[in-house]
């Protein structure tokens, strides 16, 4: 069966003629096929979005940066994230979601990712990082 | 060797929607029955003021059928009890296919 461009989880394609015989002399029924997309490694289906999650550092996120995307349509594109990004955050490419007449947006969720303070230079950076910010409470929301 | 046979596959879309007869023909019943479905509301018609001839259907008019038709031959529930079933479901479907697209398992 080729899959029509556009069809999107949920859609059905029929197969005219592929379903039942027909009694006495009636045509054959149609076949239905109910459309489901399979888990895929980078990408999830949202309606006609996708989402995919997207890892930087902690310099990426702060600074700003440009990084590459990896796109569904087997391209790869370069994607601008913003300075002071936190984590969570959704960066939209238009049109870049599933096919269609219109179609969905290709969502990138923001995961800040730690370099591991694995070193003698990384913990350095840590603490240095510590001293500049230590007026940065992430847990004043807490009342501690 | 297998014998491979072409057919022609349509995607039910806006551009090609389901009659009221074909949609009563894919779940089993009669005409009548699709338009109990549209008076309680378990399948939604956007020319409802046209005659039932010229209404069309979705995909997502074809699936709301083929569960009230489960619910009704499974579990013996009327129209109106399936279309509250049929709007929780759809509820909790959406919610976590949010859920899901977020990377909340």
């Amino acid at each position: 069966v080729k899959i029509p461009p556009g069809v999107h989880p949920g859609q059905f394609i029929r197969l005219a003629g592929q379903g039942m015989p027909g009694h006495g002399g009636e045509a054959a029924g149609d076949l239905y096929l109910e459309v489901r997309i399979a888990p895929h490694k980078l990408y999830r289906v949202e309606e006609r979005d996708l989402y995919m999650t997207l890892p930087v550092t902690p310099t990426e996120a702060a600074l700003g940066a440009q990084v590459q995307v990896p796109t569904p349509g087997g391209g790869v594109v370069e994607v601008t994230v913003p300075r002071n990004a936190r984590g969570g955050m959704k960066l939209r490419l238009k049109g870049r979601g599933l096919a269609g007449k219109t179609p969905g947006d290709l969502y990138l969720l923001i995961e800040i990712a730690l370099p591991p303070a694995d070193s003698d230079a990384a913990r350095a950076a840590y603490e240095q990082l510590a001293q500049a910010a230590s007026s940065f409470n992430p847990r004043q929301h807490l009342g501690v | 060797m297998a014998t491979v046979s072409v057919t022609t596959a349509t995607a039910i879309s806006a551009s090609q929607p389901l009659a009221l007869n074909e949609l009563a023909h894919a779940v089993g019943a009669d005409t009548a029955w699709v338009v109990q479905l549209v008076e309680v509301g378990i399948v939604q018609v956007t020319t409802a003021e046209a005659p039932p001839e010229r209404w069309q259907f979705s995909s997502t008019d074809l699936q709301c059928a083929l569960e009230a038709r489960r619910l009704e031959r499974d579990f013996g529930v009327g129209l109106d009890a399936a279309a509250l079933i049929l709007d929780l479901q759809h509820e909790v479907r959406r919610l976590k296919a949010v859920l899901q697209a977020h990377g909340v398992r």
